[in-house]
């Protein structure tokens, strides 16, 4: 069973190897967790799981179901964003990207655009697919703003919010888009503690509404409380892959997040 | 229903002015209310591309041209009516708008402007030189009146009806389009491109789009310009005519249609105004370029309005609560 | 080849007009990421300045008529910043409303311009007048020589001075990162200013050798060569000063060779084409840096 699978990723940007030979597996109903040093790669892997980069070797699996429950695999390498979408992939941004100008009730029914079946033209008059297309539309975004705790905050304009619901609307529009796998970016930074914890619930209940989760995250706590499986990264390539227990003892990584001299203080301290 | 009247009162008292200003005027009000008509349409068509579509656009007057100069030389070449170019003109600008919009696919931003500049200088040198078909510098003179179908427009009133009409329904398309996926999706584009390829939609086919819309939008008032002086010569669309269009729709708030005629209205009038006095006579133009540096100066767009717009989200925050507590109940 | 010779040298002295202007934008550009519209407009004010004096207080006095209008055309330049792009730059604004005031600017200023000085044609003093340069048989105004000369003598000043002195280096390290200068407790707003003053400066010499060269003024030479010189900018590479020089002097060189073997009115559908297509070749201009696609 498995949901995606990464093979072989690679990218250079000119000399630069950003992300080498990365090698891992998403499964169903799981979250798997990205983590490594600032300047890892682990941003760069989103971009080309979402087609903002093409990745210059490798492939990208997403296992779909066909009429008959069988898993059939189709290859999304170096496919546009807007394909990716489509295919059941939506992500969050490190930074928050909301459309800030724009209430949040539409930022949600942007993430909804490619489910909403009326084109540029019916857009233009009246007409009673379009009617039917945005009544629907409208009453689904109020369904996913409720789940997010947002309800209130419908007809606000997104940057009027504060920090905190602006992410959490940002993963609402990422969940708009009816996605099989949610990549989160950093969803945590920038909250106080008590806000994280409410946060990894809220994570954790987000496996209700989607396949897998994809979680990038800098908080060590909140990674090893939720995560199903981590996969390491340094300087691009995978150092480490296994549960939080397995991962936080493995001396690779506490190398890659401290340094040699770390792990001998650790290795004298213990 | 309440709530629809609120949102559009602004537009509503402006259309009930303006239907009710002919019985008032003399036939020289009245050449000056046409000209804010048409001002109005043409500056509805850049805030679309401006405020909905996030293009800074230097050559709208371009669109403009292209829209007098289509009428005027079908009319020259074929003694055509009104009517029967219209179809043409549509055609004509939409292309035209199509055409500017290619490079956008590889193009953002800043030079964005650039090129819309470029192709602004582009269209007037080619009328300017394409004698056999345009007459070039002399220009096409004797341009007569609206002829609808055999019915030939005599007096400006009919005139200025046929305009207005043309008013009610830009704007009226404009808000269908605005309140739509289209719309949303072109907002999304520019407040955030890159959150929008995010979204899964596809950037360039939406700047095609939008380019083609608002083009066709200019074109009609520039044919419908193009009647009302009886002649067009190539010097009249300049870019200060394109940068006209951009204080009108900036006086009025991005995006704001109803602000957007308020500006064409108020830009339209004011130098006209200004010509009674003498010592401003000369620089009575002047005022275009104030008016553009004090509203950015004070809060880029009519003072107030991002207040008017902080209240009015409340509002809405406030009734939507109230109606869930209804249907809960 | 006398031909070929004379074509070549109006493009380059052509060219050098275009390069001053377009420096100016670039400067501008390159700090704020703005277009500063008013450029143009400054052009012809300087132009006109110049003749006021001229026709004036100072008649006859080429020279000391250039000092004061270079004077007057670094204060109008100080005056814009402060006045129409400070305000909204210190609110944190976009600097698309930046960009719609210097528009404000423009229009001020040309109106202003057209009401003093009126629409019709007049003539400009030049120097050197009906003194010409025999060049391998291509017969070549003096002042067209006096202006490619001081040009080059600018551009190579304007070069050094970023280069090597305090300032030019403050201007560098704006261009990089403001909010980081401003943290540093570097004047910010002066330097903004005074960088203003310099494109001003250098857009009123521009504007005032033009004027020179066709030994006539009239309102229109701001637009035509406004909109010219941004157009320079942008095809050099808008925000890099070479790029400015080069996209003036190539602008200027095809609009001559194609003026002077095809014909008068080809040559601005030629330039302008030619600007559209480099752009859609290389988005950022010939020496442009791509800016960064950044998720």
């Amino acid at each position: 069973m498995s949901l995606l699978s990464v093979k072989n990723l690679t990218i250079r940007f000119g000399g630069l190897v950003a992300v080498d030979n990365l090698n891992f597996e998403m499964e169903p109903g799981k979250i798997t967790s990205l983590i490594g040093p600032n300047g890892a790669g682990k941003t760069t892997v989103i971009n080309m799981l979402t087609g903002f980069y093409t990745p210059t070797s490798g492939k990208i699996i997403l296992y779909e179901k066909d009429g008959k429950g069988n898993e059939v695999p189709v290859d999304i390498t170096g496919n546009s964003t807007d394909l990716v979408v489509k295919k059941g992939l939506s992500r969050t941004f490190q930074n928050i990207r909301l459309f800030s100008n724009m209430t949040a009730l539409d930022n949600i029914l942007v993430g909804m655009q490619h489910r909403i079946e009326y084109g540029s033209f019916l857009s233009l008059f009246p007409n009673a697919q379009k009617n039917k297309w945005e009544k629907q539309a409208r009453e689904e975004a109020i369904e996913i703003l409720k789940k997010v705790g947002l309800e209130d905050a419908a007809y606000e304009r997104a940057t009027s919010l504060p920090y905190g619901k602006q992410r959490k609307l940002e993963i609402g529009r990422a969940l708009a888009s009816h996605p099989k796998v949610l990549l989160l970016d950093e969803p945590a930074a920038g909250m106080n503690p008590a806000e994280k914890k409410e946060l990894s619930q809220f994570i954790r209940s987000l496996l209700n509404e989607v396949e897998g989760i994809l979680l990038i995250e800098h908080d060590m706590k909140l990674i090893m409380d939720i995560s199903d499986k981590i996969v390491v990264l340094n300087h691009g390539a995978k150092i480490c892959e296994g549960k939080p227990e397995e991962v936080q003892t493995n001396e690779e990584v506490i190398e890659a997040y401290l340094g040699k001299k770390g792990v001998q203080r650790n290795v004298t301290a213990g | 229903m309440k709530t629809i009247l609120k949102k559009h009162l602004l537009f509503l008292i402006i259309i009930v002015v303006m239907c009710v200003a002919p019985v008032f005027t003399n036939a020289y009000q009245l050449r000056i209310l046409i000209s804010a008509a048409l001002a109005m349409i043409f500056a509805m068509s850049l805030n679309l591309l401006m405020g909905i579509g996030g293009t800074v656009s230097f050559g709208h007057a371009a669109f403009y041209s292209i829209g007098a100069y289509t009428t005027a030389v079908l009319w020259y070449h074929f003694r055509t009516a009104y009517s029967t170019n219209f179809i043409p003109v549509l055609l004509v600008t939409g292309l035209a708008g199509l055409l500017l919009s290619l490079p956008m696919s590889r193009i953002t931003g800043r030079y964005v402007t650039i090129i819309t500049l470029s192709f602004a200088e582009i269209v007037n040198l080619i009328i300017k030189n394409w004698d056999p078909v345009t007459l070039g510098q002399m220009g096409i003179v004797g341009i007569p009146s609206v002829n609808l179908f055999g019915h030939v427009l005599k007096s400006k009133t009919e005139f200025f009806y046929l305009t207005m009409f043309f008013v009610i329904m830009t704007y009226i398309i404009m808000n269908w389009l605005v309140n739509s996926k289209l719309g949303r999706n072109l907002r999304a584009i520019s407040n955030d491109a890159i959150a929008a390829e995010a979204m899964g939609i596809k950037i360039f086919p939406y700047k095609v789009i939008v380019f083609t819309i608002s083009a066709v939008f200019a074109g009609i008032a520039g044919s419908l310009y193009a009647h009302l002086m009886s002649y067009v010569e190539p010097s009249t669309f300049n870019s200060n005519l394109s940068f006209q269009c951009i204080s009108m729709v900036v006086i009025g708030g991005l995006g704001n249609f109803s602000g957007t005629m308020v500006g064409a209205l108020f830009l339209t009038i004011l130098p006209e105004y200004l010509r009674r006095f003498e010592f401003l006579f000369k620089y009575r133009m002047i005022a275009y370029g104030l008016v553009l540096v004090i509203v950015m100066w004070i809060n880029h767009s009519i003072p107030g309005t991002k207040l008017k717009n902080a209240v009015t989200s409340r509002f809405n925050a406030l009734l939507h609560r109230k109606n869930a507590e209804a249907q809960e109940a | 080849m006398a031909k070929f010779l004379q074509i070549l040298v109006n493009g380059i002295s052509l060219g050098s007009i275009y390069a001053l202007t377009a420096i100016g934008y670039s400067l501008i550009y390159s700090i704020l990421q703005l277009i500063n519209m008013s450029n143009a407009a400054v052009f012809l004010t300087s132009a006109v300045i110049f003749y006021a004096l001229y026709s004036s207080i100072t008649a006859g006095q080429v020279a000391l008529t250039f000092i004061l209008t270079l004077i007057a055309a670094g204060a109008l330049g100080y005056i814009i910043e402060l006045v129409a792009i400070r305000p909204i730059r210190e609110k944190g604004d976009s600097n698309t409303y930046a960009l719609i005031s210097s528009i404000g600017v423009k229009t001020i200023l040309e109106q202003i311009c057209q009401g003093t000085f009126g629409s019709e044609i007049k003539p400009f003093p030049t120097l050197l007048a009906g003194k010409y340069i025999d060049l391998f048989g291509a017969r070549t105004s003096a002042i067209q020589i006096i202006i490619i000369v001081v040009t080059l003598v600018i551009l190579f000043v304007m070069n050094w001075y970023t280069q090597h002195n305090r300032v030019g280096r403050g201007l560098r390290a704006l261009s990089q990162n403001l909010n980081a200068c401003h943290l540093m407790g570097m004047p910010v707003n002066t330097l903004i200013g005074v960088s203003f003053a310099v494109g001003s400066i250098l857009a009123a010499v521009s504007g005032v050798a033009y004027c020179m060269y066709l030994s006539s003024i009239s309102i229109s030479v701001g637009a035509a060569i406004g909109n010219k010189a941004f157009a320079a900018t942008v095809l050099g590479g808008i925000g890099v000063l070479k790029g400015a020089v080069v996209g003036g002097y190539i602008l200027a060189v095809i609009e001559s060779f194609v003026a002077g073997y095809w014909s008068m009115s080809a040559m601005n559908f030629v330039s302008f084409s030619v600007i559209i297509i480099v752009l859609i070749i290389k988005p950022t201009g010939i020496f442009g840096k791509k800016e960064q696609h950044k998720v």
